[in-house]
């Protein structure tokens, strides 16, 4: 019997012998060895969380909290969905706004335009950010939870944290977020925008902008 | 039958809390290599059936659900496919496109007289959208008259929150001439086309264009195996949209030559279209020259001295440009150039000893419209093999591939942008045995290591990091059938994925992620008529930060879902699906006497329950109930204890048919539709305390229901 088993057993070998010279556990080959970081472990991280909708709410927050530094882009727009990941994303405008900008037709807004807006809003002032999430002051909207699929009634408040003196509110509005699971994962598929009535399209303080005004300005 | 009854009466409440449906393909697939295939492609549609479907696909190097999504809608079974693809000559996923092109060719019209025309209408409906689909194909000819028109009609509206947004599309082409010879005819097109829009976050959005044309279309066949067609329209051309109006001259060229011998094939084919045109902002007087035009060329070589071996290649190049005003005085263009070519080369015994070589490279540039002059590039290469070699009875699957990718954004922003060079070296090896009759085992292995790199363009804030990613799967699997009553599988599936940022700046995120997965199922047929099926899955994913442990995760996931497919009697079904999952999730740390901590930050669970009950009265007509209970609780750590976060209840009940009716000889209704009565529930803490939400209740149409009439 240990005979007859021999011949079965050799290509078995051989294939683990292969395999390993191959991907780099056995030998010199580097092709599958991947790069050796630089020391330190230093620089900002932000720990990504898409498993429910708040969470993932929370993470885009500290996403754009940590501005372009370490994984803070990668927090905010991974959040987003993709026509692979759940749908693609796409953003809508407050007409209100399209009309106040003097544009007839609203530009098309999915993640690449999203990517360009990151950038440049988080480059709008040097000091730190903060963005907080709080439901939609509207007592007749309620959230509609499925199992995978959301629609989250918020209001969004992004503040510049200057290093004294009082915090400078960048952008103000309501969101309608449209998000949906993989059974893993939530994605943001849609954002439909709205100026806070409250504030107004023409708003008293000059950066009491809402997220349509804002992205209009990096489309 | 009486005792399965009484049976299945008592066994029915039992059912509720298990569930089921079996894999009713597994007879059919007989070879080691599709032991673990998905069987559910195999289910029978439309009356198509996809017997030997993995074979096939597997021989012509196609995914099996590719080839199942041609038959059922093209309603063509597979062998049909098979012979149409080998008569004409054209690759399989190609032969859709051509059926539907030559179907409105009149030169390829049969006979003197004939009279075509079909009628299709489809209504989808779900909660939040609809869609009403018409469409209709005429095709008339009289002697050498002819008559061709499509016109499709598509309606769709969707409610997303609270706002109703409509998109319309109306498209219209006639055709109409006059055939001098079997070779050539001239004529006349209109092609019309309407679309509507209103979205609440946007304007209201209108768009049309229209094009008249003189046709002239021909083909030739110079000689022995050589074919081609040659056709050119030319006429005025009408766009408008909310961002310009267009009028002015229109052409196109276009053409097709086929050779074929019993050493190669070569198929090639171009075209040339474009127009000429004054074009202006709407609402403003001052009128610019704009000039559109694709350039398009792209063909295939096969050469196939003999069946051991074969080389196709397929290239292509095209060039798009589209000019609008973008002000009173400056044009932008909008411009997309590609070229590309690859090539494989097939060595073949059998079906299971093979090699295959593939190359490709491929370059695109896209000048786009959003910031004046902004341009990306991107530039692939790729090279790679993979093969298949029977041996003393193992089977070995094994592939390897390098591909590099280049790609520049250099306007991200109006000051600059950034490059990106990506680097992936993937290899697999995938080695499947049987051990005598009932035992069937297999082993997979995959590396794959991506490394991206980036550069910067100009001036711009974020630019990606320079990082590799590196995932390492093992998955072993094993498969028992005990008896055409019993089967079960076992699998053990270990993923490693490292996630490396190069710089020290930003190494704080780099991420050890481990997962481990066992999986269980089993199916038993109890009695003739029911069966029950079982799979198990518990995985625990263990997220690691070296520089940073405090925030290491765990989550862990439970997951049983129980099936129960009873055929109570050969016009009554009833399935009933039970799931259930756990997911516990937090952080772990190494403690010093190196034990794992585990502390649970948030779990949530999910239960359904799902009885579909099917009663087929004739056979063109199912009557189905399906009712749905959903719990879902998630609990969340404030302070260190685990405490309610949200609790959501909701029952959904469907009642409705599917169809498959022929009306008279001509006609058919097919598809689905049910009445869905929704009511649900969510209860929120906050600070422990419940916040209760006031039940909603919903109640909506869904199901597509398609209507088709053909006159021939």
């Amino acid at each position: 019997m240990g005979l007859a088993m021999k011949p079965r057993v050799a290509p078995l070998l051989l294939l683990a012998a292969t395999w390993g010279m191959c991907t780099g556990a056995v030998g010199a080959c580097n092709l599958f060895r991947p790069a050796t970081p630089e020391g330190g472990g230093a620089g900002v991280f932000v720990r990504t969380n898409y498993t429910d909708p708040d969470s993932l709410l929370a993470t885009m927050a500290l996403g754009l909290d940590a501005k372009a530094q370490g994984n803070g882009p990668d927090a905010y727009t991974g959040a987003l969905g993709t026509a692979d990941n759940g749908g693609a994303f796409s953003a809508t405008f407050d007409p209100a706004v399209i009309i106040n900008v003097g544009l007839t037709v609203a530009p098309p807004w999915g993640l690449d335009e999203e990517r360009r807006f990151f950038g440049g809003f988080v480059g709008l002032r040097s000091t730190a950010y903060d963005m907080q999430w709080s439901p939609n002051p509207d007592p007749n909207l309620h959230d509609v939870i499925e199992d995978r699929h959301v629609i989250l009634y918020r209001k969004y408040q992004v503040y510049a944290l200057p290093t004294e003196g009082d915090a400078e509110r960048i952008a103000i509005g309501l969101a309608d977020l449209e998000m949906v699971s993989n059974g893993t994962r939530w994605f943001l598929v849609k954002w439909t925008d709205h100026v806070d009535p409250s504030i107004g399209v023409t708003p008293p303080a000059q950066e009491d902008k809402s997220f349509s005004a804002r992205r209009i300005d990096y489309r | 039958m009486t005792l399965l009854r009484r049976a299945s009466a008592l066994l029915l409440p039992l059912l509720l809390a298990l569930a089921s449906l079996t894999g009713p393909g597994h007879a059919q697939t007989t070879s080691s290599r599709f032991a673990f295939a998905d069987t559910t492609l195999l289910r029978d549609t439309l009356g198509l059936h996809f017997d030997r479907l993995f074979e096939l696909a597997d021989s012509l190097n196609l995914l099996p659900d590719s080839l199942r999504a041609l038959s059922i809608r093209y309603r063509l079974r597979l062998p049909v496919i098979v012979s149409m693809a080998d008569s004409l000559g054209l690759p399989v996923d190609s032969l859709g496109s051509y059926i539907l092109r030559e179907r409105f060719n009149p030169l390829s019209a049969p006979g003197r007289s004939s009279t075509a025309f079909h009628y299709g209408s489809t209504y989808n409906v779900g909660q939040t959208s609809s869609e009403w689909d018409n469409n209709s194909t005429t095709s008339i000819l009289r002697g050498p008259l002819f008559v061709n028109n499509i016109t499709t009609i598509t309606l769709n509206r969707r409610q997303s929150v609270g706002q109703l947004s409509l998109l319309q599309t109306r498209s219209s082409t006639t055709e109409s001439g006059y055939k001098f010879s079997p070779r050539m005819s001239l004529g006349a097109q209109a092609d019309l086309v309407r679309n509507d829009s209103a979205d609440p976050g946007g304007a209201t959005n209108r768009q049309s264009s229209n094009h008249l044309q003189l046709s002239m279309r021909s083909q030739q066949q110079p000689g022995h195996g050589l074919n081609s067609n040659f056709n050119a329209l030319t006429g005025v051309v009408d766009d408008s949209d909310p961002n310009k109006l267009k009028r002015g001259l229109s052409g196109d060229v276009n053409g097709r030559v086929r050779y074929t011998s019993p050493w190669f094939s070569q198929d090639m084919s171009g075209q040339l279209q474009g127009n000429l045109a004054r074009s202006r902002i709407p609402n403003t007087q001052f009128q610019l020259n704009t000039s559109d035009h694709t350039r398009n060329a792209r063909g295939t070589l096969t050469v196939q001295p003999e069946p051991v071996a074969g080389l196709v290649v397929n290239y292509n190049v095209r060039d798009i440009v589209v000019e609008t005003p973008r002000d009173t005085v400056s044009i932008q263009q909008l411009r997309t150039q590609s070229d590309g070519i690859d090539a494989t080369m097939r060595l073949r015994r059998d079906s299971d000893h093979y090699l295959n070589l593939t190359g490709r490279t491929a370059h695109n540039r896209q000048l786009s419209g959003q910031i004046f002059g902004a341009e990306s590039r991107r530039h692939d290469k790729s090279a790679g093999y993979d093969a298949r070699w029977g041996l003393l009875g193992w089977t070995l699957d094994h592939d390897f591939s390098l591909s590099r990718s280049r790609s520049e954004f250099p306007l991200r922003d109006t000051t600059g942008g950034y490059g990106e060079s990506l680097y992936v070296r993937t290899i697999g090896a995938t080695t499947s045995r049987t051990f005598g009759p009932r035992l069937v085992g297999k082993a997979t292995a995959r590396v794959t290591l991506s490394s991206f790199r980036y550069f910067l363009i100009g001036f711009y804030p974020t630019v990606p990091i320079d990082h590799d990613q590196y995932v390492q799967n093992y998955r072993v699997e094993g498969s028992y059938t005990r008896s055409e009553r019993l089967n079960s599988s076992l699998a053990l599936d270990v993923t490693r994925t490292l996630l490396i940022n190069l710089s020290a700046a930003s190494s704080a995120a780099n991420n050890e992620d481990h997962t481990y997965r066992a999986e269980w199922s089993w199916t038993y047929r109890l009695l003739p008529g029911l069966t029950a099926t079982q799979r198990n899955a518990v995985s625990a994913d263990y997220l690691v930060y070296a520089n940073l442990p405090e925030n290491n995760t765990l989550a862990l996931n439970y997951s049983t879902n129980t099936q129960l497919n009873a055929v109570l009697t050969p016009r009554l079904t009833v399935d009933v699906i039970h799931n259930v999952l756990f997911q516990p999730t937090g952080t772990f740390l190494r403690q010093p006497d190196g034990f794992l901590a585990f502390g649970e930050s948030n779990q949530s669970h999910n239960y359904t329950l799902d009885v579909r009950i099917g009663y087929t009265p004739v056979p063109s007509v199912q009557l189905s109930l399906n009712p749905r209970y959903e719990a879902i609780d998630r609990d969340n750590s404030v302070d260190g204890v685990i405490a309610p976060q949200r609790k959501t209840r909701s029952l959904n009940f469907a009642g409705g048919a599917n169809l498959n009716v022929p009306l008279g000889r001509r006609g058919k209704l097919t598809g689905n539709i049910a009445r869905n009565f929704r009511a649900d529930r969510t209860t929120s803490y906050s600070a422990g305390l419940p916040q209760p939400s006031p039940a909603s209740q919903t109640d909506f149409w869904s199901g597509t229901l398609e209507l088709s009439w053909d006159l021939q």
